[in-house]
């Protein structure tokens, strides 16, 4: 079973109740965490262990021009979707931090200098945990292909869950509703969306929660911070109502525990016993899906 | 002058920051332009209490086999680096909209000029006038992935129809493609952060972005009180408080609501630096 955690708005907890579900979970059933958020992982910091594997991932190609062939005919800046290609002096460059690796430029060139190149768009790293594997990608800073990372950490989460003969596969998603996110989605079997009692948060969850059901995934919501506004934990409970398996209050400890590298819900915090009780309804739903 | 706000970690208070400093410029007599770049979860406006206006399509071109003139070569869906056309021998490809690019490779090698242009739908932009504030936004179509296009959308627009002496570009959280577009041409940057693991470790990466892009930086500490946590190199911090709490929930910029309160009037002076530089 493959269990998405995802907010639409960055810093509404995901990485507290993934992480608190990873502890909790794991006491329970043989877990592989998945930390899809390939810009900013942040999961690793958490769980310390030893990195067992690090590898390069090639998730898509980038234009490379010969300028001694180039015959500065431009062809290539018209087709260019992008605007990755542009003219220099009496030159042509090619932005590699706007080139998408299409090919388009590779097949106008009369000339024939321009040639696709795969790249290294970041690593795919695995650590071993006392009590579970952690994947995680690793974008270079600025890379695109942020999807394609994402679905090969899941890929390797895959891997390792049918060698280890794990029960379940816990994903962090990153923020937002783009290209990282579908790619966490895309076949998972269930998702927990984190809000926040903000307007903000609930407007974007909202968002994110189109992209869940177009790909027909079923939800639960944990509602976090609970206790920074009324008005807007009754929307939430109006909106969301039975949907709604947590209630975390906002506990100032977290930024506490947070900076020695602690997950909240092994620390001594106000949230601690409503993550575990959280924790407990999501283990529910587990059970009733392997029945 | 372009100046972008972005930070890497989510939730580490960009807009609550860009929406201020907005309102801070606005006070000191600039004309101010908000490029509201985060267009999987655009939310300026819900803190400026606005309704988005002025709606914009923004599409983006997919191809249209006609099935007559096409001969069935798999040229286009050799061609294709997304795999997103798909062939059944001796039949003509199938297309998997949603993960198109839009890059027209396809259509470029089809021998037979089978391949014509149609769109999909992405999402929108918007120009909204808000508190003597123009602000531009765009929204990506909830499934569609992307962002990127949206954003450069958002910009192109904004660039056009733009008036102001200033303009503020909030980013999305994060450090790939669609950050990108939305800091390519800036001419410096607010990296705001938060004391915390998280907070540290992705500035990092966006600082690594930046210095790839050769912006110009300032790093802010945004919550700065929440632990005891010191971020080398700040040149900013803004501690986290009940008003500041209050204003965030409720979505008013503090600067508007309590002008008088420390941190209005920390990023009053700090709009005053900005426009010295």
């Amino acid at each position: 079973m493959k269990i998405v955690i995802l907010s639409g708005k960055g810093g509404t907890g995901k990485s507290v109740i993934t992480s608190s579900l990873a502890v909790e979970l794991s006491k329970e059933f043989k877990i592989v965490l998945v930390d899809a958020d390939a810009d900013c992982p942040n999961q690793h910091i958490l769980f310390k262990g030893r990195i067992i594997k690090k590898e390069p991932i090639q998730a898509s190609k980038t234009a490379i021009l010969d300028i001694k062939k180039c015959s500065l005919c431009k062809t290539c800046i018209n087709v260019c979707q992008f605007g990755a290609i542009k003219e220099y002096g009496k030159e042509i460059t090619i932005d590699p931090m706007k080139c998408e690796g299409c090919g388009a430029c590779t097949y106008v060139c009369p000339k024939n200098a321009i040639k696709l190149w795969p790249k290294i768009n970041g690593y795919l790293i695995i650590k071993k945990t006392k009590k579970f594997s952690l994947v995680y990608g690793k974008l270079l800073p600025g890379e695109s292909a942020s999807g394609k990372v994402v679905f090969e950490a899941k890929k390797a989460g895959e891997n390792i869950s049918q060698k280890e003969n794990s029960d379940l596969i816990l994903i962090d998603s990153a923020a937002g509703i783009g290209c990282p996110v579908i790619a966490s989605i895309t076949g998972s079997n269930y998702v927990i969306g984190v809000v926040e009692p903000t307007q903000t948060s609930i407007r974007n969850l909202e968002r994110a929660l189109e992209v869940v059901k177009h790909f027909g995934v079923p939800y639960s919501i944990v509602m976090n911070k609970v206790g920074i506004s009324k008005e807007f934990e009754e929307k939430i409970e109006n909106e969301f109502g039975d949907k709604i398996i947590g209630k975390i209050p906002y506990d100032d400890n977290i930024p506490y525990l947070l900076a020695e590298g602690i997950p909240p819900v092994l620390g001594k915090g106000i949230s601690k016993e409503k993550l575990k009780e959280f924790t407990k309804n999501v283990k529910e739903i587990i059970r009733r899906r392997f029945e | 002058m372009k100046i972008a706000i972005t930070g890497g970690k989510g939730g580490t208070g960009k807009t609550i920051i860009a929406v201020n400093l907005a309102i801070a410029l606005l006070k000191l007599g600039k004309k101010v332009t908000y490029l509201d770049c985060d267009a999987d979860c655009p939310s300026a406006h819900l803190i400026l209490g606005a309704e988005l206006k002025n709606k914009k399509e923004v599409s983006s071109f997919i191809p249209k086999i006609n099935q007559e003139k096409c001969i069935k070569c798999g040229k286009c869906m050799k061609s294709c680096e997304y795999n997103s056309l798909y062939q059944i021998k001796g039949n003509p490809p199938i297309l998997l909209p949603l993960i198109c690019s839009g890059c027209k490779t396809c259509k470029i090698v089809c021998p037979s000029g089978a391949i014509e242009d149609d769109k999909k739908v992405i999402g929108w932009t918007y120009k909204t006038k808000i508190k003597g504030i123009e602000l531009f936004s765009g929204e990506l179509k909830p499934s569609d992935p992307l962002s990127e296009k949206v954003i450069s959308a958002i910009k192109k627009r904004g660039n056009n129809e733009g008036t102001g002496e200033i303009f503020i570009i909030d980013t999305s959280a994060g450090a790939h493609c669609p950050v990108v577009a939305a800091l390519e041409d800036c001419d410096r940057a607010i990296a705001v952060t938060e004391p915390t693991l998280f907070g540290e470790h992705d500035l990092k990466i966006i600082i690594k972005v930046l210095d790839k892009m050769k912006i110009p930086y300032n790093i802010l500490v945004n919550k700065s009180n929440i632990s005891k946590k010191k971020i080398k190199g700040s040149a900013l911090e803004i501690p986290y408080d009940k008003k500041m709490l209050e204003c965030y929930v409720e979505g008013i910029p503090i600067i508007e609501k309590y002008p008088k309160h420390q941190i209005s009037e920390k990023i009053l002076k700090f709009a005053k630096e900005v426009l010295k530089k």
